[in-house]
């Protein structure tokens, strides 16, 4: 019963945009705010984790140690950084949030973030630094590091004749009607930067912004659709409906599992590197030691396995990759990841004036 | 004690208390919000005509309000012109069961509006119905892929949504009309076609105007319609709305553009009100 009640509160949350704050109170003003109080005091007692995440990252293989010991967390799923930070900014207060790096500034600057206890991160030694640095700020981290992937062209290499690895690919006339983009910020914006020869994507200056923009309105008769859900996109490949489109490895190797021949190109002007981790979100309603038992859990070498082996996606834990076959590493092109990581151009924070002059591009570009 | 003069209004005050909290409240916050600036997270309350300004000089919005017009005005005449027809055989010529026959023409509305959007994708989609039909007929080689993902889709799926809503309001002024009236029309000279533009159409006009502004309102605001069917170029105006109170986060912006296209659908439907009018008068 009580579990059942707490369920429909999660999604009362998720759909009306309350919180748990404003629910007792309004139940409160109705009549019923004893009865409520006592239960939510018990209910907090031994609170369930809820956690804003990824599809695909939402099972026990991905923290195999606390789905063990616990009953499953509630997990609520998000399509886009953006969508995710709006539900929080609505209301709903998960205990944990999966964020990469991109977001994780503006959730600080929002009040809406607890900074992490360094010390009682079991296996942040093995990770590679400067996935931590990235997310450490005066001194504080913000998040504990799990994974990096890329994000480039993808594509179909039974259909796409590349004569010049670029992002240009997304450009090119002779596949008109048969190129997807992301639905996204950083999917636009930074790709349209890196296209254009911006000196730093992610801090452009007005007449840079101005050009990718040009560039990435010229773009739109080209494309099929702006995709946010992966599902589509991988849906879109396999029937033929799309050739090439801004993704990610794990699209390419569930494709390639289905028998599609697909690949990750290296783009000249440089590849995109994401990183992602667990953030602790302030007002929650569990205990942190059952937060940081679940974040101990998703840090370990047997899940970052299980992320290279399964979704084609970097551990940030080093000794992830012990366990890993070098058939599979060399596939991935990550045999030597420390060399990968220190060379990569990582998907990093963006000041809050940034974001906004950005973000009016971006309504502009997908709208018009 | 319950007086039976009061009855009437206790029984209204469900309906107005309704009205007011989930109408008039959140016109006013929405008034309220527009007149203040966003301010990276925070919205700062005040008196400031900036998001007007915006709302009523911006290309983009300016863009967005004419595709949503000109849409909405698309799916409505489309709308009108399927549903008439069909009013005025189950009013006319039907004259057993006609219940039946309304609700057999309104049983697209019983399937949810997303499985109906989702359909339609899998219609018109790159392997859908209509391409592996052309295909295999051998009409064509290639998929044609201007079928989804463009204005036309958004049309052809918000036609299909609200063509039953233009059926009701029609037929109940059509069967109202006193068939004296046509006879009389007839005995008097005029063929068909004339008793049909100078009897039966000014007479079912109200019918006609009842589903221009049933359709064409929700039609223009349309969001989700747009960006499912859309691709990257039949986004609406709604869309934009509904971004500056999601990813775009700026709500004194969406809320001065949704109070100036409701204005706006205000305006046209009220125009094609009178100008209908008008028209018929014209013809008669």
């Amino acid at each position: 019963m009580k579990n059942g009640l707490e369920r429909w509160l999660v999604e009362e949350l998720e759909c009306g945009r309350i919180d748990r704050r404003r629910l007792l109170k309004m139940m409160g003003a109705a009549g019923v705010g004893m009865a409520a109080t006592t239960w939510s005091a018990s209910a907090l007692a031994e609170n369930n984790l809820t956690i804003l995440s990824w599809s695909g990252y939402d099972i026990p293989e991905m923290a195999p140690a606390y789905f063990d010991a616990h009953p499953a967390p509630d997990f609520t799923l998000m399509g886009s950084d953006e969508e995710g930070f709006q539900k929080v900014h609505a209301g709903f207060r998960p205990d944990l949030g999966h964020h990469t790096s991109f977001i994780v500034g503006k959730y600080r600057d929002a009040g809406l973030l607890k900074p992490i206890d360094r010390s009682r991160l079991t296996h942040i030694d093995d990770f590679f630094p400067e996935l931590e640095q990235i997310v450490t700020t005066d001194g504080k981290l913000w998040e504990a590091p799990l994974s990096w992937g890329n994000s480039s062209v993808i594509y179909r290499r039974d259909q796409v004749e590349v004569t010049d690895s670029s992002w240009g690919l997304l450009w090119d006339e002779r596949y008109k009607g048969r190129i997807a983009s992301r639905d996204s910020l950083e999917g636009l914006l930074i790709v349209g930067g890196l296209y254009t020869g911006a000196a730093d994507p992610w801090e452009m200056t007005d007449a840079e912004l101005e050009k990718a923009k040009d560039a990435l309105i010229a773009q739109k008769p080209l494309l099929r659709f702006y995709w946010s859900s992966q599902t589509d996109l991988e849906q879109a490949f396999a029937n033929g409906e799309i050739v090439a489109a801004y993704g990610w490895n794990a699209s390419v190797a569930m494709l390639r599992k289905q028998g599609i021949d697909m690949a990750l190109m290296k783009c000249k002007e440089g590849i995109v590197t994401w990183t992602d981790g667990l953030v602790m979100m302030s007002g929650g309603s569990a205990s942190d030691d059952l937060a940081y038992e679940f974040i101990n859990a998703y840090m370990s070498p047997e899940v970052g396995a299980f992320l290279i082996n399964s979704y084609g996606y970097g551990s940030g834990n080093a000794k992830a990759y012990e366990s890993v076959t070098d058939d599979r590493l060399a596939e991935l092109g990550i045999t030597d990841p420390d060399v990968v990581i220190s060379t990569s151009k990582f998907q990093r924070e963006i000041s809050a004036e940034t974001r906004q002059r950005y973000q009016a591009v971006f309504d502009e570009v997908k709208l018009s | 004690m319950i007086r039976p003069a009061n009855i009437p209004r206790l029984l209204l005050t469900p309906a107005i208390l309704t009205t007011v909290v989930t109408l008039g409240v959140c016109l006013v916050v929405l008034l309220v919000l527009s007149f203040g600036r966003q301010n990276y997270l925070d919205i700062e309350l005040g008196l400031s005509a900036h998001n007007f300004e915006l709302a009523l000089t911006k290309p983009l919005i300016l863009k967005l309000m004419g595709k949503s017009a000109l849409i909405a005005t698309g799916v409505t005449a489309l709308s009108l012109i399927l549903a008439y027809p069909i009013a005025y055989l189950i009013a006319f010529d039907i004259h057993k069961n006609k219940l039946l026959w309304l609700i057999l023409f309104t049983l697209p509305c019983w399937i949810s509006y997303l499985l109906r959007i989702l359909s339609w994708k899998l219609i018109l989609g790159y392997q859908g119905v209509v391409n592996s039909s052309l295909m295999g007929l051998g009409l064509v080689d290639q998929p044609i892929d201007a079928l989804l993902y463009n204005s036309n889709s958004v049309v052809i799926a918000l036609t299909h949504a609200w063509a039953p809503f233009a059926i009701l309001p029609i037929y109940v002024s059509l069967e109202k009309i006193d068939r004296a009236l046509m006879k009389a029309s007839g005995d008097l000279g005029d063929p068909p076609y004339r008793t049909f533009l100078r009897v039966v159409l000014p007479l079912s006009l109200p019918g006609v105007s009842a589903a221009f502004v049933l359709i064409f309102i929700p039609t223009f605001g349309d969001y989700v319609t747009p960006h499912l069917l859309g691709g990257p170029t039949g986004f609406m105006v709604g869309n934009f709305i509904a971004m500056q109170f999601g990813a775009s986060n700026n709500w004194p912006l969406g809320a001065a553009v949704a109070l100036v296209s409701m204005l706006t659908a205000t305006l046209l439907v009220c125009l094609f009100i009178a100008g209908s009018k008008r028209a018929v008068r014209a013809i008669g």
